[in-house]
């Protein structure tokens, strides 16, 4: 049966070179930034945060959920990993943002205990927690993929996307356990470049 | 009012209409894998609470009465985070397609975001893909396939020239696609196609093997269209209806 999917998507690979081109093609408009969407979100100490108030520096963002086993901690590693690679120097000029998938169990005090749990440096990751219909922009504006699954916990896809100083996405790793060099390096480059 | 199929009456007026689909199944395509015991729940049918679809595609005529109050979704200024550069490509102005347009055709050259804003405009929102796979179910596969098969035509026909389904909906096969609410949702990609240790390290309770229809070809063409679609993309013959 896998195979007749396969088989379908390249009879849909016209299709889906049709719609990368849309963007190559494209002259009228500047990079997309998340940030041009309106999207508030309530950070791990119960603050509202507006993501445009983010602006300014790079983020290495991820999406996900508390009450995940399997690979959500992995994720967790995932970023921590990534983060060891660069000197503190390089650390203070990045954040890391933890967005919730799920509203409903993802309180603040939920967000903070969890990070408390793995360990994390508050002062530099933020946990973010919202409503469906702001975690489903995102989600879409990131090409997050998720689905409530019957257990009503989440299949998700395990994305790590690099924004860069404007909110536009700079990289995304698709995987984890994999080769993080490519997400290190684009990083790095944001990191060295000046600010507009 | 649709005897004869033209859409030779008001159709601003027809599409406000709302046909209400009883409660019923959806039959997912794949298996749900089950993240504790790591294994596959079969696809049994997901219940579908009665809800209230469109009768007809939202057409290019209600469009630009949603554009001429919601000046935001406009071609020329609508945030690049919300559409890319094709959106409303077949547009010559921001409120006025030109000729080469049917105003009583399905619109298309819209995003995700356009569709689902112009659907909360209304008080609605997209239906979800267990809603849109339940509610289109009832058109013979043969007839989708010869649809899928045929080259759009340039200029859209008006809505509801084509197929009517048992509940009274129009076009949900025949003339475009429809975008869907949470179209983000099938985790069948690129990442998870090998059904290996790794892919079930790519999600949490996700992934799966092993269709429950594996004759259903046009459900397999909408499943791997809409994997391969990004919210702010625009297509030549990608529309929209809303449900509530």
């Amino acid at each position: 049966m896998k195979l007749i999917y396969i088989l379908l998507l390249f009879l849909f690979t016209p299709v889906l070179n049709a719609l990368d081109s849309n963007d190559k093609s494209s002259n009228q408009f500047k990079g997309p930034s998340v940030y041009e969407l309106d999207s508030t979100w309530i950070n791990q100490n119960g603050v509202n945060v507006n993501l445009e108030e983010l602006k300014g520096k790079p983020y290495i963002v991820t999406m996900a959920f508390t009450g995940c086993r399997y690979s959500c901690p992995l994720i967790i590693e995932e970023l921590k990993r990534i983060d060891r690679k660069f000197t503190a120097k390089q650390r203070a000029q990045y954040g890391i943002i933890f967005f919730s998938i799920d509203p409903t169990n993802d309180t603040p005090s939920v967000l903070r205990a969890y990070a408390k749990k793995s360990g994390i440096d508050l002062n530099r990751w933020i946990f973010m927690t919202s409503n469906d219909e702001t975690v489903r922009d995102l989600a879409a504006a990131v090409g997050f993929k998720y689905k409530k699954d019957a257990k009503m916990g989440f299949s998700h896809s395990n994305l790590i996307t690099v924004l860069d100083r404007n909110g536009s996405i700079n990289f995304q790793q698709k995987a984890i356990n994999q080769n993080r060099t490519d997400i290190i390096n684009a990083l790095k480059k944001l990191l060295a470049k000046k600010k507009n | 009012m649709i005897l004869g199929g033209a859409c030779d009456f008001d159709c601003k007026a027809a599409n406000d209409l709302m046909i209400q689909i009883p409660d019923g199944f959806y039959r997912p395509l794949f298996p749900e894998r089950d993240p504790d015991l790591k294994e596959e729940i079969p696809a049994l049918p997901v219940p579908v609470s009665s809800f209230l679809l469109d009768k007809f595609p939202v057409t290019v005529s209600e469009y630009i009465d949603f554009l001429s109050i919601n000046k935001k979704w406009r071609k020329s200024i609508i945030p690049s985070i919300y559409a890319d550069s094709l959106y409303l490509n077949n547009w010559e102005f921001d409120l006025e397609p030109g000729d080469l347009v049917n105003k009583k055709s399905p619109v298309t050259y819209v995003s995700w975001f356009s569709a689902k804003a112009y659907c909360a405009w209304k008080g609605k929102r997209l239906p979800t893909i267990a809603e849109w796979e339940y509610a289109a179910s009832e058109t013979p596969i043969e007839k989708i396939l010869k649809w899928y098969s045929k080259p759009a035509s340039e200029i859209l026909p008006d809505v509801g020239l084509t197929f009517k389904n048992k509940f009274g909906t129009f076009d949900l096969h025949g003339i475009i696609w429809e975008w869907v609410l949470d179209f983000n949702s099938d985790l069948i990609n690129e990442e998870s196609r090998n059904g290996t240790e790794i892919e079930r390290s790519m999600f949490c309770g996700g992934s799966s093997a092993g269709s429950s229809r594996p004759e259903d070809y046009a459900a397999f063409m909408r499943l791997a269209f809409r994997s391969s679609l990004n919210a702010k993309y625009t297509v030549s013959n990608l529309g929209f209806r809303c449900a509530k």
